[in-house]
């Protein structure tokens, strides 16, 4: 009989908060002895079910701890992870970027770049360009954080959102210009900074999900 | 410790640490805490609490043997200290105290 196992993306996930090992591990422990005997009494589907809520339950406390060891050094690490994860993914946004803009102008149609804001299929475009690259944020700063992906891409997503905070004050300041987001709706400016920090965690998600488990087993746990 | 410095969930988990004894582990602990209150804690909110009964020196705790069925991992098992101890007599007084002279005034639970 093959004995029901806890969702394995869920237990990727809550090894991903950055909580110390010995915590990480005896709390996703418990809850994979606690599985195995609900799913002996109540059928995998209800554990499934439990496992799921008490997932989310143990993240709070899990992030606490997580937060707790970080310390000074930690932070610091964690900032340069999220700047570098948001450098590459701005240049890699902006090559194309320039390309398909360089393309556009050498056969004569540019881009019209002024009439995104008065478009609303333009917006949402945009919109999706941008869960796009916040994504792919998240899942290189996920990337290069194999200790916390998840709070890596976290903390990626309140760079991010400062920057985009600190941008426009300072467009105003040095270059005496608009900023080109202040031509935009209040709805579509709204919906862009919320899903900043969305993106990047959900970058990090796939990330977690999709890596393969590490050879020592030092994620999850050495298997008996 | 003063006994006053424990918290409602705190009391709760050390008093069932000192009462499994040797079956004293984060799930153990969690199943008679929950059964005994009627309030489902989560996995994390025990181990938290417990945690910071250890740095306040009431429970101590030892790692065992890990298990398949937690795949692979170990439990952490712990005990109630001297201090731990302590504690538990001075919220049994302070309790006693603070309920004395109750029963006559509180009206009986209808049946």
């Amino acid at each position: 009989m093959i004995t029901p196992q806890p969702p394995r993306t869920i237990e990727l996930l809550l090894a991903s908060i950055g909580a110390e090992a010995e915590f990480r591990d005896i709390v996703i422990g418990d809850l994979a002895e606690e599985f195995a005997d609900r799913a002996a009494a109540d059928g995998s589907p209800a554990a499934q079910r439990w496992y799921y809520r008490e997932a989310i339950r143990a993240t709070p406390h899990l992030a606490y701890n997580s937060i707790r060891r970080l310390g000074v050094r930690g932070l610091w690490r964690r900032l340069g992870i999220a700047a570098s994860a948001y450098t590459i993914t701005i240049v890699a946004s902006l090559v194309p970027l320039a390309m398909l803009n360089g393309v556009a102008m050498s056969i004569g149609t540019p881009i019209p770049w002024k009439h995104f804001a008065s478009s609303p299929s333009m917006m949402v475009g945009s919109i999706a360009a941008d869960v796009a690259l916040t994504m792919f944020g998240g899942y290189v700063a996920a990337y290069l954080d194999e200790d916390a992906p998840l709070v890596a891409a976290g903390v990626l997503g309140m760079v991010w959102l400062t920057a985009v905070f600190a941008a426009g004050p300072m467009i105003r300041t040095f270059s005496h210009v608009t900023p080109p987001e202040s031509l935009f709706p209040i709805w579509y400016r709204s919906i862009a900074r919320v899903l900043v920090p969305i993106g990047t965690i959900a970058g990090g998600v796939v990330r977690v999900s999709t890596r393969k488990p590490a050879r020592d087993g030092a994620s999850l746990g050495a298997k008996v | 410790m003063a006994a006053s410095s424990l918290g409602t969930l705190e009391l709760s988990i050390l008093l069932s640490v000192a009462r499994l004894g040797a079956d004293a582990y984060g799930l153990s602990v969690r199943r008679d805490v929950s059964a005994r209150t009627g309030h489902d804690y989560s996995v994390g909110a025990v181990y938290t609490t417990l945690q910071r009964l250890e740095t306040k020196g009431l429970i101590s705790s030892r790692t065992a043997g890990p298990l398949p069925v937690r795949g692979g991992r170990a439990r952490r098992q712990f005990k109630i200290t001297a201090a731990g101890q302590r504690s538990l007599r001075e919220a049994q007084r302070a309790a006693a105290s603070m309920w004395a002279g109750i029963g006559t005034t509180i009206k009986p639970e209808p049946a």
